[in-house]
């Protein structure tokens, strides 16, 4: 017996020499890829250390750049009522993109009422982000990079292979380093209420060209479980890592939101940096966050159960959940809707450490 | 040293066969998920691994690792049990399929990553429909192919269990039968 507890000691220390061996293999690939200047002309604006390959070479995760849509009528062959949908309205051009879809793909580069956008999708961040393509008068169309940054989505754009961090908005690395993306409003919703609110909306087809196993999602129960795999950083315990925040900056300040709050309140009319804010929630997810000044005024909001609407506490006047105001004083007047991120705590405070949280 | 109980050389040498090819297999399970998730350090790949799968890691060990011992020990002793070939092939084929499954549940691992990349592929291999079902139950069948791995063990331990008793009865009808000749 002597000798098979040897054998049990060597092998033991055997399994523990070869995980040493390759974890340090593995460091050292990794620091390799963290000193390589990832692009051209190696310009970044975040260290290069910290942009890690998630596995995938660029483009491993294709990209959407030829998207074909359906009415939501036809869409009802594949969606359940409570499959989340990204939704935007620009110009009155209604189109959906089925999160079941952006799970295989993350960005669809498409062109919703006149403007070239990116449609993105983090599933790992749970970040929904729609960016104008157009950077300095040029249309870029964006891939996945394979590289993350802060376990977020790092896109590339194929006009010059710049890195873009989808949380920053922002690219990272290469030409374009330190410009910004403008975000576009928009709403994430359950496809129960949004083809209610948007029958008449264009949802993204399951045709984009590749075949995927869309309707499964490769994620499993990791968005409602409470385990995280991966090192995080900045871990800040002031709420759970994976309860959902909408994250707000004005002029270098950030705050973050619970969509619970949110939902719960209905209306949250808050300040930050001085700029005035009101945030409205009338469906689960779905959330709108206005610029709550009309005609020199700053108005302050309610919701009212009965009337189904939201009323200004200043004239009394009715406002639907479009930011339109549909009766009273202030009637035929449209708020102006402002960008949010939305996402996991932990990613939102991965970027933003010294965020404050919004509480009553 | 009365009433120490030794191992034959076969026992020994089958114990460490199993052993070693029980630590190969969760070495060679550690090392593919180390590979597959670059963006994560080998420690943190590793216990996020065992954090996930530690079932299955540790069950597929020891699980080959029996079918290795009983596999050897028999092979010692000279007979050959039925269809041994089949068992080691269907519990290593059992192996790969619950390791395949349970590597599904490393997504969440880090965004764009390779198993992502992988699961692409499925629908072109086994057609969307079925590619679905394998996603959304990969747990489950990772948890079948580990009963396999172990009922192949299981039905190898009993025919050697089997061959065994046989063997001794025939000893023992030898030695009575030497008894009534020496009478």
């Amino acid at each position: 017996m002597n000798k098979i507890i040897k054998i049990g000691i060597i092998s033991t220390v055997f399994v523990f020499l070869a995980i040493v061996t390759v974890s340090m293999f593995n460091e050292q690939r990794m620091n390799k890829l963290y000193s390589e200047p990832t692009q051209d002309n190696g310009e970044s604006i975040v260290p290069l250390n910290q942009i890690v390959s998630g596995g995938p070479p660029p483009d491993g995760i294709p990209s959407i750049d030829s998207p074909k849509f359906i009415t939501a009528d036809q869409a009802e062959g594949f969606m359940s009522n409570n499959d989340l949908i990204l939704g935007v309205n620009i110009n009155g051009d209604i189109k959906g993109y089925p999160l079941q879809i952006l799970v295989w793909h993350e960005i669809v580069n498409d062109n919703v009422g006149g403007t070239p956008i990116a449609v993105t999708y983090c599933p790992l961040c749970f970040t929904n982000q729609i960016f104008n393509r157009t950077v300095g008068g040029e249309i870029l169309e964006f891939g996945t990079s394979g590289k993350l940054y802060n376990s977020n989505l790092v896109m590339y754009d194929r006009n010059s292979n710049s890195l873009w961090s989808q949380a920053m908005a922002q690219s990272i690395v290469g030409k374009f380093a330190g410009a910004n993306l403008d975000r576009i409003p928009f709403d994430l919703a359950y496809w129960k209420d949004w083809k209610n609110l948007y029958p008449n909306s264009k949802i993204l087809s399951k045709d984009t060209g590749n075949i995927r196993p869309y309707g499964a999602d490769p994620y499993g129960d990791y968005y409602t479980n409470s385990d995280i795999l991966f090192p995080i950083p900045n871990k800040d315990d002031r709420l759970g890592l994976k309860e959902i925040i909408i994250g707000v900056e004005a002029s270098g300040d950030y705050k973050a939101y619970k969509l619970k709050d949110i939902e719960d309140f209905r209306v949250i009319n808050d300040k930050i940096n001085d700029k005035s804010i009101t945030i409205w929630s009338a469906f689960p997810f779905m959330v709108k966050m206005f610029n709550p000044n009309v005609d020199a005024q700053t108005l302050t909001f309610r919701y009212d159960d009965e009337k189904k609407a939201f009323i200004d506490n200043q004239t009394g006047s009715e406002w639907n959940f479009d930011g339109k105001s549909i009766n009273g004083t202030l009637s035929g007047n449209t708020l102006s809707r402002l960008p949010f991120d939305e996402g996991f705590w932990f990613e939102w405070v991965a970027f933003h450490p010294e965020t404050d949280v919004y509480s009553q | 040293m009365q009433g120490k109980t030794t191992l034959n050389h076969n026992a020994k040498r089958s114990i460490i066969k199993g052993f070693v090819i029980g630590i190969l297999t969760i070495i060679i399970y550690l090392l593919v998920v180390v590979f597959t998730t670059p963006n994560l350090t080998g420690i943190d790949a590793i216990n996020a691994a065992f954090r996930v799968n530690s079932i299955i890691i540790i069950g597929l060990g020891i699980g080959i690792g029996a079918q290795m011992f009983i596999s050897t020990y028999s092979k010692g002793l000279g007979c050959s049990i039925n269809n041994r070939k089949g068992i080691l092939s269907g519990g290593t084929g059992s192996t790969a399929l619950s390791s395949f499954f349970s590597f599904f549940s490393l997504v969440p691992l880090g965004c764009c990553g390779s198993w992502l990349l992988i699961l692409s592929f499925l629908p072109s291999i086994f057609g969307s429909t079925v590619s679905v079902i394998l996603i959304e139950y990969s747990k489950t069948l990772s948890y079948v192919g580990l009963a396999i791995v172990f009922s192949f063990t299981s039905l190898s331990a009993y025919k050697l269990h089997k061959r065994l008793q046989e063997e001794k009865q025939l000893s023992e009808q030898a030695k009575t039968d030497s008894q009534i000749k020496e009478i």
